[in-house]
C-alpha cells in the first residue's frame, strides 16, 4: 500500500529534476553553500582550521620572514625528504602566502558576512516586534520570573508597568481577551554593537588584503652619510648619525642585575631630500617614534656592528661581503648562504645618561664572536631544494681582525676572512594602504564587543489575567533587573 | 641614592609579604566558615581579603614610587598587577552574587601565585628598553591583564561548578568570561596599533600574537556556544576551562615552549636573564604543581559549599 505513493513520488521527483534547468541548480547548490555558511558549527570548524594552521606557521621557521635560512633550519630539523615530499608541497614552510590558506580566510569571510547577515535580519525582526502576546508557558520559561496577585486590574498594570519602565524597559503592551500581555526590551543598541563586531572581522580582513596587494615593505640599511630612496623615488633620505642610548638608574646593589646591559634606545637622525637632493626637513627616529613621508613610514628597526668577510677560494679573494643580514652572496652559478646562529659583535660609540643629566660617551675597539657558522649552497634562483654543502665544523671563537674562517665543500677550500666592522642603522619603510581600513576595524570590534557584552540585551515578557477572583501577574525576563 | 627611593623599595617588599599573608588568613578563615559554617569566621575572611588587597595595591603604589612607571613591564610586575585586578573582580563578583565563593578561591590562587612568583620570579626593575617605550604600553597591558583575571576567576568558578554541579557557578563563570573578552578584545587591538606603530606591522604572526588569537578564538567560541546554540552545564563550563588553557598557554606556557623550541617572538624582550631551559622546566613544573594544587583545594570546598547550598537552599 505504502509503496505506490513513494514510486510515484521518486517519478514525479525525476520529471521534476529533468525540468529543472543548470539556473536552478546552481540557485539549489549556491541556497546549500549558503546554508553551509550560514552555520555556526561550520565556522568553529573553519576557526579551529584556522587556528591550527597559523600554529603550524608559527611553530615552524617560514620562507617569507627568514628566506633561506628557514630551509636551512627545517631540512637541518626534518631532513631533506620530509622538507621536500611533506613540508614544501604542502605549504607549510609559507602557510600565510600559500593558496590553501587563503582559501580557508576567503570561507570565512564569506562565513562571518553571511553570518552577521542573519544575525542583521534578526535584529530588525526584533527591532520591528509588535505583538507582545505570549503563554504562561513561555513566561515561566525564562530564567527570571515571578508571579504577584493584585485586588484589582489597575494596581496590577501599575506594579509590572512601573517594574518594566524603571528597569529602562521599553515596553509593548496588548489586550487580548481578558488578558493583557506586556513585552519589553532594553538594550537593543547592544544587539547592533555585536552585529558590527561581526561586521568588523570582514572589515578588518578587507584592509589586510587592501594592504597585502598595494603595501610594500622595503629596508633601507645606510652608514652615516649615506643616501637612500625608496623603489619609486617617491622618498629620499640621508643617515646623518646613529647613536644607542643607556640609563644609568641607582637602584640598590642586590637590584641592579640588568642595569645599564640594555640600551634604552636606538636614534637615527634622518633627513628627508627631495628630487633636487635639497634637505626639505629632518628628524631624529627611534623605536615607537616614526618618520612619515609621500606615503612611507621609517622604523627605527635595528642598530648594528656587523662584521665585513673577504672570501677566498682555494687561497684566491673573490668577494667580500657583510653577514648583516644573513642574505645570500652568488659564486658562479650558486648563492651561498652563511647560517650563524648567533654572533656578537662589540664595537663603537655608546652614549651614557647619568641621573644627575650628565652625558658621557665610550669607544669600545672591534673585535667579533661567532660562535657557529655553517655554511650552505642553493641554486641560482634563490630557491629549493637547498643543499647543504657541509656543516663547516665549529668556527666559535673570537676573531681579531685578519683572521680566517675555513670552509670545505667537495671541490673547494673557502676562507672567509674577518676584515673589519661595518655600521649601520637598519630602516624598515612600509606603504600599507590599508592599515587605515584595519584600524577602523579594530575600533569597531573594540566598541561593539564592549556595549555589547557589558550592556546585554534583555527582554521581559508579562501576563495580567483574572484568576480565582484576583489579578495575577506573571513577569519572566531573560536577565536579572525589573 | 635618593631616600624615598631606598624606603619605597623596603616598603614594597614587605606590603607585598603582608599582602600574601593575610590572603593565606582569609583562605583559612574561608575555609573554616565553609566546612564548620562557622559565621564569624566568614567575617574574618573577608576582613583578611579587603587588607590583602590593600596590601597588594601599597606594593604597587610603592614600586611605582621608586621606578617611576606602573608595574607593567616585566613578569613579576605583571603578575603583581594580574593578581591585583583578580582580587578587585572577585570582590565585585562577590557583591553582585552576595556570596564569598570567588573570595574564597581567589584569596588562595592569588596568594599561592604570590608566594610562587616570590621565590621564583626576578622582581628587579629592569630598564625599559626601545619597543616598551610607548605610550600603548599601559593601555595595552592594563586592559589585557583585566581580561585575563576575569577570566582566571571564571576559570576558579568553571572548575568548582564541575564538583558540585550548582547553576549559578556556571553561570558566573560565564558572565566573567562575558567581562573579560571586551578588555582581551581591547588589549589585543591597542596590541596590534602599537605594533605597527613600533614594528610598521600589525600583525606578524609572532607566537605571541598567534596564541593571544587563539585564545580569543577559544573564548569567542565559547560565547557563541553558550549564547546562540544555548549551551549550559558541563559543556559550557570545560569550554571555559578550555580558554582558560589557552589564556595560561599564551601567558606563561608560550615563553617556556618558545625557549624549548627556539621560536623567534618580538615579546620576548622582558624576560630578564631566563636563558636556562632548565631553570624554565623548573618553573613549568612548579607552576603545574601550583594550579594542581589549587584544583585539589576548589574540590574540597566545592564540596562543601554544594552542602551549604542544600542546607539553607541558597546562595550561601
Amino acid at each position: 500500500m505504502n509503496d505506490k505513493p513513494e514510486i510515484n513520488n521518486s517519478k514525479e521527483n525525476k520529471k521534476k529534476e529533468k525540468e529543472l534547468g543548470l539556473f536552478d541548480i546552481l540557485l539549489v547548490g549556491l541556497n546549500d553553500l549558503s546554508g553551509l555558511l550560514q552555520n555556526i558549527r561550520f565556522a568553529v570548524i573553519l576557526l579551529v582550521i584556522i587556528a591550527i594552521a597559523t600554529l603550524i606557521g608559527t611553530a615552524l621557521p617560514q620562507t617569507t620572514m627568514s628566506g633561506p635560512m628557514a630551509v636551512q633550519e627545517l631540512t637541518s630539523v626534518f631532513g631533506e625528504n620530509v622538507y621536500l615530499k611533506i613540508i614544501k608541497p604542502a605549504g607549510f614552510d609559507c602557510v600565510f602566502t600559500t593558496t590553501w590558506y587563503r582559501f580557508i580566510m576567503l570561507l570565512l569571510v564569506a562565513s562571518v558576512t553571511l553570518c552577521a547577515w542573519k544575525r542583521t535580519k534578526t535584529v530588525i525582526a526584533l527591532g520591528k516586534r509588535k505583538s507582545p502576546i505570549t503563554s504562561e508557558k513561555g513566561i515561566k520559561a525564562l530564567k527570571f520570573n515571578c508571579e504577584k496577585s493584585f485586588e484589582n486590574k489597575k494596581d496590577a498594570l501599575n506594579w509590572i508597568e512601573k517594574r518594566l519602565r524603571t528597569s529602562g524597559y521599553k515596553q509593548i503592551k496588548e489586550e487580548s481577551g481578558e488578558e493583557i500581555h506586556l513585552f519589553g526590551r532594553k538594550n537593543l543598541v547592544s544587539k547592533w554593537m555585536l552585529v558590527a563586531m561581526h561586521y568588523s572581522f570582514v572589515i578588518i580582513l578587507v584592509g589586510s588584503i587592501i594592504g597585502s596587494l598595494f603595501g610594500s615593505k622595503q629596508d633601507a640599511v645606510i652608514m652615516e652619510g649615506e643616501t637612500w630612496s625608496t623603489e619609486d623615488g617617491k622618498a629620499q633620505i640621508r643617515l646623518v648619525d646613529y647613536w644607542m642610548e643607556f640609563d644609568e638608574k641607582d637602584f640598590p646593589n642586590e637590584m641592579s642585575m640588568f642595569t645599564g646591559m640594555l640600551p634604552s634606545d636606538f636614534k637615527s637622525r634622518i633627513e628627508v631630500l627631495d628630487e633636487s637632493g635639497n634637505v626639505i626637513r629632518e628628524k631624529i627616529i627611534e623605536v615607537n617614534d616614526t618618520l612619515n613621508h609621500n606615503g612611507y613610514k621609517f622604523y627605527q628597526s635595528s642598530w648594528q656592528y656587523d662584521p665585513i668577510f673577504s672570501v677566498y677560494k682555494n687561497g684566491e679573494k673573490i668577494d667580500r661581503f657583510t653577514i648583516s643580514r644573513d642574505k645570500p652572496f652568488n659564486l658562479g652559478d650558486s648563492q651561498i648562504v652563511l647560517f650563524i646562529p648567533s654572533r656578537q659583535v662589540i664595537s663603537g660609540k655608546r652614549m651614557f645618561h647619568a641621573p644627575d643629566g650628565s652625558k658621557s660617551t665610550e669607544e669600545i675597539p672591534p673585535s667579533c664572536i661567532l660562535y657557529e657558522v655553517n655554511m650552505s649552497a642553493h641554486d641560482a634562483e634563490g630557491g629549493n631544494p637547498l643543499i647543504p654543502v657541509e656543516q663547516a665544523g665549529d668556527g666559535s671563537g673570537i676573531f681579531r681582525l685578519g683572521d680566517r674562517i675555513p670552509f670545505e665543500s667537495e671541490d673547494d677550500v673557502y676562507e672567509f676572512q674577518f676584515d673589519g666592522m661595518r655600521e649601520y642603522t637598519s630602516l624598515d619603510v612600509r606603504r600599507d594602504p590599508g592599515v587605515g581600513i584595519v584600524f577602523l576595524g579594530f575600533l569597531i570590534c573594540a566598541i561593539g564587543g564592549t556595549w555589547g557584552l557589558l550592556l546585554p540585551f534583555a527582554t521581559a515578557r508579562a501576563m495580567v489575567r483574572m484568576k480565582s477572583g484576583k489579578w495575577e501577574v506573571l513577569l519572566g525576563q531573560t536577565l536579572p533587573g525589573a | 641614592m635618593e631616600e624615598h627611593i631606598h624606603w619605597a623599595v623596603e616598603f614594597e617588599g614587605y606590603t607585598f609579604q603582608a599582602a600574601y599573608i593575610v590572603l593565606l588568613i582569609s583562605t583559612l578563615s574561608f575555609t573554616i566558615f565553609w566546612i564548620f559554617n562557622s559565621r564569624p569566621m566568614k567575617t574574618v575572611g573577608k576582613a583578611a581579603f579587603i587588607l590583602g588587597f590593600v596590601g597588594l595595591t601599597a606594593s604597587i603604589v610603592f614600586r611605582y614610587i621608586y621606578s617611576g612607571r606602573l608595574p607593567v613591564i616585566h613578569g613579576y610586575e605583571v603578575f603583581l598587577l594580574l593578581g591585583w585586578m583578580m582580587l578587585l573582580i572577585a570582590l565585585y563578583a562577590d557583591w553582585t552574587t552576595k556570596n564569598v565563593f570567588s573570595t574564597t578561591f581567589t584569596s588562595f590562587f592569588v596568594a599561592a601565585t604570590m608566594i610562587y612568583i616570590e621565590a621564583h620570579v626576578d622582581s628587579s626593575p629592569v630598564n625599559v628598553v626601545p619597543a616598551l617605550q610607548s605610550k600603548w604600553l599601559e593601555f595595552h597591558v592594563i586592559t589585557t591583564m583585566l581580561g585575563y583575571a576575569a577570566f582566571s576567576v571564571g576559570f576558579l568558578a568553571a572548575e568548582a561548578y564541575l564538583v558540585n554541579r550548582l547553576e549559578w557557578l556556571e553561570e558566573l563563570s560565564y558572565k566573567l568570561s562575558a567581562f573579560g573578552f571586551p578588555f582581551l578584545t581591547i588589549g589585543i587591538a591597542s596590541g596590534s596599533i602599537w605594533a605597527q606603530e613600533a614594528w610598521g606591522t600589525w600583525w606578524g604572526w609572532d607566537p605571541k600574537e598567534t596564541s593571544s588569537l587563539i585564545m580569543w578564538l577559544v573564548y569567542a567560541a565559547y560565547l557563541h556556544m553558550r549564547l546562540a546554540r544555548g549551551w549550559r552545564g558541563r559543556k559550557a563550563a570545560w569550554m571555559n576551562i578550555a580558554g582558560f588553557s589557552s589564556m595560561l598557554f599564551c601567558f606563561m606556557g608560550l615563553n617556556w615552549v618558545s625557549m624549548y623550541f627556539d621560536l623567534a617572538s618580538e615579546h620576548t624582550y622582558s624576560e630578564g636573564t631566563g636563558s636556562d631551559k632548565m631553570a624554565y622546566f623548573v618553573y613549568l613544573v612548579m607552576a603545574i604543581a601550583v594550579v594542581v594544587f589549587i584544583g585539589g583545594y576548589i574540590v574540597k570546598i566545592s564540596k562543601a559549599i554544594k552542602g551549604k547550598n542544600q542546607d539553607s537552599g541558597d546562595n550561601e
